[in-house]
């Protein structure tokens, strides 16, 4: 069923075109990893899909329905930044209740709650209290996903969470992702990891100059890259 | 030269009257400008184009002239518009006015300063615009507004100064009318400094207890 329809967005900034024609379905429960050289509209195209961009034109349906309301919109799509943004005066704690109280209605103990239950289950019970600033990178990427967990959303969207991230914690991250689609969270991840989207996706696309110009399930993608380009970028990525 | 202390007494007392009217002044348009900085700054920020363009260009025009002149149009030209003030209450209003701006380009830049991540982390979260400035960054920017506010304060303080052109009978205007009538200037010049220093260093003193309570 599908959860995702975007169709023919367009998104120019000043006269460079960053997205230019683009449709993209997922169905519910999918994991669809995106990958594409640094400029060809990875982030535009997520950013389009919570609305932190307006795309110029374009039409995109979350569960069939259009974004009237931009913050019920936001609040079905979580978002996981490269550089982890959270909130450095509360503590992992109080991040990730922070939007069930102020936004869902959530009691401070209901909110709590379900933030130790999420600290919890990205492996972090023990650091709840601690500020961003005495976690570590992959830490506080947890946190944040924990952080967008706890609204509840239908789909979840993530922009390089690991590339901000020392070698040695970009696995406990990926960890964390691959469990989450495992458990059937619906996921769109920007990512250059091929090792997780060759673990953890359903299908792989591959951006380049503002256009998705080429998308295949894992085997396909890497045994048959399906565009001369793609097949380019691999080699580059892969290193060989 | 030596210091007459027989003088010093003698107009000790006037000159602490009037530093009652310097507090009262400063007292006063800082609690204007505590009012009205944050509705500029917010507005600034969050308000609709029309508005926010307004804000801005009031802001500019504001900071753009010596807070003499502002003294002077509250004085001389509200009058005319029909809103006559005491010269004590044109004070408050030109210096609250005064501080008002600059603290709201304080307020506006310390936000700013946050960067782009946290705003956006909190859009995505779902909290609408005004939401994530207030329940997210307006908390975050708090500890950067807080000193140079500190500094703005004590220039307002400073400013209360210049309200001896529209008699008010602060600090300055009581010392220089006494300077002038008794011609004994030294022993006059240090009460004034003296009181400006007492003023100033409470209201500084406050707000660094105040900061560190933030902080902690
Ligand atoms: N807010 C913006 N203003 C101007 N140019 C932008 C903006 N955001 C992105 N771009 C440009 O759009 C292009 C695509 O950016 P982006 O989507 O971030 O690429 P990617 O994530 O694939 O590296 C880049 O060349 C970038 O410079
Ligand atoms: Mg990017």
């Amino acid at each position: 069923m599908t959860l995702l329809a975007a169709n023919n967005l367009f998104k120019r900034f000043g006269s460079f075109t960053a997205l230019d024609g683009v449709d993209l379905d997922l169905d519910r429960g999918e994991r669809l990893v995106i990958c594409g050289p640094s400029g060809s509209g990875k982030s535009t195209l997520i950013r389009c899909i919570n609305r932190l961009e307006e795309p110029d034109s374009g039409t995109i349906t979350i569960e069939g329905l259009p974004a009237t309301d931009l913050q019920s919109l936001r609040r079905r799509v979580g978002m996981v930044f490269q550089q982890f943004n959270l909130f450095p005066n509360l503590t992992a704690r109080e991040n990730v209740a922070i939007g069930p109280r102020k936004l869902l209605g959530l009691s401070r103990a209901e909110a709590d709650a379900r933030a130790e239950a999420l600290l919890d289950r990205v492996q972090l019970a023990g650091h709840a209290d601690k500020l961003p600033s005495r976690l570590s990178g992959g830490q506080q990427q947890r946190v944040a996903i924990a952080r967008a967990l706890a609204m509840e959303p239908v789909l979840m969207l993530f922009d390089e969470p690991t590339s901000a991230l020392d070698p040695e914690m970009i696995r406990e991250v990926l960890d964390v992702m691959v469990e989450l689609g495992e458990g059937g969270m619906s996921m769109i991840v920007v990512t250059h990891e091929m090792g997780f989207a060759r673990r953890a996706a359903d299908r792989i696309c591959f951006m380049d100059q503002g256009r998705i110009v080429a998308m295949a399930p894992p085997q396909q993608f890497f045994e048959a890259p399906p565009h001369p380009r793609l097949v380019r970028f691999l080699e580059n990525i892969l290193g060989h | 030269m030596s210091f007459d202390w027989i003088a010093f007494f003698e107009y000790l007392p006037r000159l602490i009257r009037a530093s009652g009217v310097t507090l009262q002044v400063s007292l006063l348009s800082l609690g204007l400008a505590c009012v009205l900085a944050p509705i500029l700054a917010l507005s600034r920020l969050l308000g609709p184009t029309l508005l926010r363009s307004a804000v801005q260009a009031f802001i500019e025009l504001i900071r753009g002239l010596p807070p003499l002149v502002v003294i002077a149009f509250c004085y001389f030209a509200l009058p005319k518009l029909g809103l006559v003030l005491s010269g004590f209450w044109c004070g408050v209003l030109a210096l609250g006015v005064v501080g008002a701006v600059y603290a709201a380009e304080i307020i506006r830049s310390a936000i700013e300063s946050l960067g782009k991540g946290q705003l956006e982390a909190a859009l995505a979260l779902g909290f609408a615009r005004w939401q994530a400035v207030l329940d997210i960054l307006l908390p975050q920017a708090l500890r950067r507004i807080l000193p140079p506010l500190t500094n703005e304060f004590a220039n307002l303080i400073k400013a209360s100064s210049l309200l001896s052109v529209i008699s008010v009978h602060e600090i300055s205007q009581v010392g220089q009318s006494l300077i002038f009538e008794t011609f004994v200037v030294i022993e006059i010049l240090v009460q004034m400094a003296i009181l400006y220093l007492i003023i100033i260093g409470t209201v500084t003193f406050i707000s660094r207890r105040l900061e560190k309570g933030l902080s902690s």
